[in-house]
């Protein structure tokens, strides 16, 4: 997608450092909620608060309850108990809730403790809770695999006024039920003045997303990630409430997708075969992780342009590029002038479509350098006798060689494409999705409102590039995003679906992707999911802070975001 | 510190090439399939200043090959423990060898090959040889290698130290090819550049684990720098657990218990440095930077008054009006002189915010009875004179070290003082371009050849992946030759260096553009 843009940005980013100098550091000094001239940490840690934030939330007075650990169940009605997405939630949320449980804790505590029994002096004291109802309210049985449309919404009740002294999360389907989940296991906090016990304040809230498509997008080609970081990255998916793994599988370094069809793309076109590839059985497995947190995998196999690593394995897809009247070795974007293209990549997607569940398919369609096919004679014959001279239409024409072939899949009703499809005024189908991934605020806004008036839905990732990076606390850059700040109708606005984190690989392995990511996509988690009115960063810090170090405390390296701070407990 | 310095020194740094020339000259060509950078294979980091090497190499296996040690080094502490270490380091657990390929097996018994090599003689050589137990600012750390076969290798120097950084050279000689592990024939005579070459962490601003610092000890030995510059405490928070005054680190520190170095910690710090040939030079920074100080030692911050003359609550720096401050100053340097053993201690001195003195009657009463009223910088100086007398004058004789502030502002400081920055006439040390913590997207270690890592956004999780492998861009500039500077060249090489790194079992960041190291980090997990 951009590895000709790095360099770009590489040089930029020197000069902006040798212009300025100094960044993040300028922000929190200016800034009201820091005081770095003071002993302890700049931001203070909120306490049992929710990330992303929920839409609403009301606090019943100061009154809380106590948690045991070993007392505690999550009660299922029937039909959670019928579903095997609550069934295996059940377990996972219970070790979030109560992180770093151990044997000592829970034989410390005694009820009988002069400390407990003090605690009954206390008006706002309900009480130890010792379990939480699983309502799923439907007639129609859980669904399989997450999609664009479901619905996430849900509540939680956790001694409300009309239910005193019992907590519930309630929802219409299991989706809403993992997100009340989540909410649940991240309103219980501080087990460590407790004596063991864990502490949850009373409140209830109501909760859905703003846009349903809230993504996270990783570049598994520039450097291979290890099937570990992708398991742990959809964690802290599930943890900040995103839905959508967009998985740029391949690119021009590296082709390592397995395909059941064509061993030889991986065998020939990974970095290494065997060890950096994913075979069929990962790729289900991951999908299958995903699948029962809630989260899509959408695969993305780029093409025309980005494909080198492809031409290793399947020898003759790529156009040959001329110096003069000679081929000079090198070699550009797909050939699309040659017919046996299509008949591969017929197979190739029909393999793909089975594969991958979503009934989405990112096709990439960037960044195509058009110099290659413009030095072959044979291509520019092709142009001249099927497309009067004009070059421009040569992407066209592949694009929409290529879309029937997606579209005639039985699995799949959609696909997104990067805006340069758009921009070229390729021919697409009516539900086709926009990636708008170009430019500073005013492109970007210009774009989106542009692809909304021709009625095209719209996906924004242009202000989340995360795999850029500069000193200090760059989160709330990405924060106060506001995605629908563009001009157009209330139908327009509508039309906007989402977006997505971006971390392209250059610069990222398996080694940093985790640290590198995350605390800062939580910035666009809450952007995409809580209402347009949760922009106050001040407020965002603490509570940031505090999910900072609950991600850790979960056993995930995510990496300090607010300046000098600590958490209970060190990495 | 963190920040103000940063920017004038860039300046200095990028002025007179452009951000774009720099970077051309390594820019590959990311327009095909594979890694934008192919590793080398045997070669070493920091580049040595004198090697021959020739395509022909000897096999090396795990259960025969032995280090063997001259008469002279029995009993040798630094070399005898060191032996396990970089045994480890030739053989790496996590080596690729069960996935060679037999192919290449097969193809591998050709002229190039000299057999195996079952051992190599580790010697201290020369008149002044003696074996050292502390690093100190000067030792020897030149040596030589001989990789010739039979009974012809061989690896010596005059100290120690020297055989430490000869060891470190010959594990990354080894690499994995045709066999498992094999070496090229090679000889090189090796010495650094410069001798204090050194990596400074701030463990206020967040807490470091030990383990975290124990691994950077691991990686600094692995880069040959060979000191170890801690800043311990900052306004932040004062990790630094005192036996004089314990309530520093009890009030002082984020948790009183987990997020502090105690006595033993501080003892194992220095030790594991030792031992790999580094020193640690504790950083104490005074008047300013000292917030955390007050919590547990009230009194010795000076109260700031608002415009009408009222105490406002708020503290600045270190009150030098106080008398009583000098005596707890005092008190505490000299535990730190016995806790610390090496003959340099880092003063501090820089970014000192003298708004609260000028608002505190106290302290202009006192510029009046000093006769500099109105002049602050005077005022600081007084403070630094004031702790520089007291570390004259404790029972170790102790070089200090300061920011460049104490320099610029004309203290009256000895020549033996290493002031730590771009200035002339005294000792200096360079730090300012090598602000590790500042990030820039990409390549950025071509921006990096002291190297400081300052904790604001820096804690256990990304300390090693933040500093490493940018760091050792630095560790080449100062140990190898003026003339090692091409960046296209070094690519290669430290591409090898982070895939070695990370075989090891560091978390070392990727930093040259797409590729791959052939252990992934997911499997030394």
């Amino acid at each position: 997608m951009e590895a000709r843009w790095i360099w770009l940005w590489v040089t930029l980013c020197s000069f902006w450092i040798v212009v300025h100098g100094d960044s993040g550091g300028d922000f929190f000094k200016t800034s009201e909620y820091i005081h770095p001239g003071r002993p302890g940490p700049w931001v203070q840690s909120s306490r049992g608060q929710v990330w992303p934030q929920p839409k609403l939330s009301r606090p019943n007075g100061k009154r809380y309850s106590l948690v045991h650990p070993e007392k505690f169940t999550f009660q299922l009605d029937a039909n959670s108990a019928a579903c095997d997405l609550i069934q295996n939630a059940v377990n996972r949320f219970y070790v979030r809730t109560f992180p770093r449980r151990t044997a000592k804790t829970a034989q410390s505590f005694n009820t009988n403790h002069p400390w407990f029994q003090a605690l009954h002096q206390d008006p706002n004291f309900q009480g130890v809770l010792d379990s939480v109802q699983i309502v799923m309210n439907t007639k129609k049985g859980c669904e399989k695999y997450p999609h664009l449309d479901m619905d996430e919404h849900y509540e939680v009740k956790i001694d409300a006024p009309d239910s005193p002294k019992t907590a519930s999360i309630i929802a219409f389907n299991a989706w809403g039920i993992l997100r009340g989940f989540e909410t649940f296991s991240q309103l219980v906090y501080g087990a460590e003045e407790h004596g063991g016990l864990y502490q949850v304040n009373s409140v209830q809230i109501m909760d859905q997303p703003r846009f349903s498509h809230r993504g996270v997008m990783l570049d598994s080609s520039r450097h291979f990630l290890s099937k570990r970081v992708i398991y742990d990255n959809l964690d802290l998916m599930e943890m900040n409430k995103m839905n959508v793994f967009h998985w740029h599988i391949s690119d021009d370094p590296a082709f390592p997708y397995e395909s059941l069809r064509f061993p030889n793309m991986s065998l020939k076109g990974a970095y290494r075969p065997y060890t950096h590839v994913y075979s069929q059985e990962d790729i289900r497995e991951i999908i299958e992780y995903a699948r029962i947190r809630g989260i899509r995998v959408m695969p993305e196999f780029d093409t025309p342009g980005h494909t080198q690593s492809w031409e290793l394995g399947q020898p003759g897809l790529l156009a040959k590029c001329y110096r003069g009247s000679q081929p000079d070795g090198t070699l550009g974007p797909f050939d699309p002038t040659k017919d046996s293209l299509y008949d591969f990549l017929e197979v190739f997607f029909k393999e793909i479509g089975t594969v991958f569940p979503d009934n989405f398919m990112h096709l990439g369609g960037d960044e195509v350098d058009k110099m290659c096919w413009q030095s072959n004679p044979h291509i520019m014959e092709f142009v001249k006798k099927n497309l009067g001279g004009n070059l421009g239409k040569l992407e066209s024409y592949y694009i929409e060689k290529l879309l029937p072939i997606i579209a005639d899949l039985p699995t799949k009703n959609g696909y997104i494409v990067w805006q340069e499809v758009f921009d070229n005024k390729d021919k697409v189908k009516n539900d086709t999705i926009i990636q708008v991934w170009k430019g500073g605020p005013n492109d970007w806004a210009n774009k989106l409102q542009q692809i909304t008036s021709t009625g095209l839905r719209a996906l924004l990732s242009a202000p989340w590039y995360l795999n850029y990076i500069n000193y200090g606390s760059d989160w709330t850059n990405y924060y106060i995003i506001e995605p629908l700040n563009f001009e157009g109708t209330q139908a327009q606005k509508k039309l906007f679906v989402g977006g997505e984190a971006c971390i392209w690989g250059e610069f990222v392995s398996s080694v940093n992707l985790i640290p590198r990511l995350w605390p800062r996509a939580s910035a666009v988690a809450e952007r995409l999911w809580s209402p347009e009115h949760v922009k106050d960063v001040n407020d965002a810090a603490s509570r940031l802070q505090e999910h900072e170090c609950r991600m850790l405390q979960r056993g995930y390296p995510v990496e300090p975001a607010n300046g000098p701070s600590f958490c209970d407990v060190a990495w | 510190m963190s920040t103000s310095r940063f920017l004038s020194v860039s300046l200095l740094l990028l002025g007179t090439v452009s951000a774009e020339e720099k970077l051309s000259n390594f820019a590959p060509a990311p327009y095909r399939a594979g890694p934008w950078v192919l590793s080398t294979r045997g070669e070493i980091w920091p580049k040595p200043q004198i090697q021959q090497s020739s395509s022909s190499f000897f096999s090396i296996n795990p259960d025969t090959f032995q280090f063997k040690l001259g008469p002279e080094l029995i009993e040798c502490e630094i070399v005898q423990t060191a032996l396990p270490r970089f045994f480890e380091r030739v053989f790496p657990k996590f080596s690729t060898n069960s996935r060679t390929p037999k192919q290449e097996l097969t193809n591998a018994i050709d002229q190039e090959y000299l057999g195996g090599l079952d051992h190599v003689r580790v010697e201290l050589v020369g008149t002044r040889a003696n074996c050292e137990t502390h690093p100190y600012f000067g030792m020897i750390e030149s040596y030589n290698i001989t990789i010739g076969g039979g009974d012809k290798n061989v690896i010596t120097s005059e100290s120690v130290w020297g055989l430490l950084k000869g060891l470190e050279s010959f594990s990354q000689l080894v690499y994995s090819s045709s066999f498992p592990s094999q070496i090229n024939e090679t000889t090189i005579q090796d010495y650094p550049r410069f001798p204090h070459r050194g990596f400074m962490v701030d463990s206020s601003r967040h807490f470091l684990q030990m383990k975290m610092l124990k691994q950077t000890l691991d990686i600094l030995e692995m880069n040959k720098i060979n000191v170890f510059h801690w800043h311990l405490v900052d306004d932040q928070s004062f990790p630094y657990q005192s036996m004089k005054f314990p309530n520093l680190s009890l009030l002082g520190a984020y948790q009183p218990y987990t997020h502090t170095y105690s006595p033993t910690d501080v003892e194992e710090i220095i030790e594991f440095a030792r031992l790999r040939g580094i020193r640690v030079i504790p950083e104490f920074d005074t008047p300013g930077h000292t917030q955390s100080w007050e919590l547990g030692q009230p009194g010795v911050l000076t109260q700031c008054y608002t415009d009408d003359g009222h105490p406002d609550g708020s503290k600045g720096p270190m009150d030098p009006s106080n008398e009583s401050l000098f005596d707890f100053l005092t008190d505490l340097f000299q535990e730190l002189s016995a806790v610390f053993p090496d003959n340099y201690v880092h003063l501090g001195g820089d970014e000192v915010d003298t708004s609260c003195w000028e608002s505190n009657p106290h302290i202009t009463e006192f510029m009046a009875h000093l006769n500099i009223t109105g002049e602050y910088r005077k005022l600081e100086s007084y403070h630094v004179e004031r702790v520089l007398g007291i570390v004259d004058h404790l029972a170790k004789k102790s070089t200090p070290i300061v920011w460049e502030e104490v320099f610029d502002n004309g203290d009256n400081i000895s020549k033996d003082t290493l002031v730590h920055a771009t200035k002339a006439g005294f000792r200096v040390l360079l730090s300012s371009p090598f602000y590790l913590n500042r990030i820039a997207y990409g390549t950025d270690w071509v921006d990096m050849y002291k190297a400081c890592i300052w904790g604001e956004w820096v804690d256990s999780v990304n300390l090693v992946t933040r500093a490493w492998p940018r760091g050792c861009a630095f560790a080449e500039r100062f140990w190898s030759d003026s003339s090692v500077k091409d960046e296209a060249k070094a690519a290669p090489r430290l591409q090898e260096q982070e895939c070695r790194m990370l075989q090891r079992g560091y978390r070392v960041n990727p930093i040259v553009g797409p590729n791959f190291c052939p252990v992934d980090w997911d499997s030394i997990l």
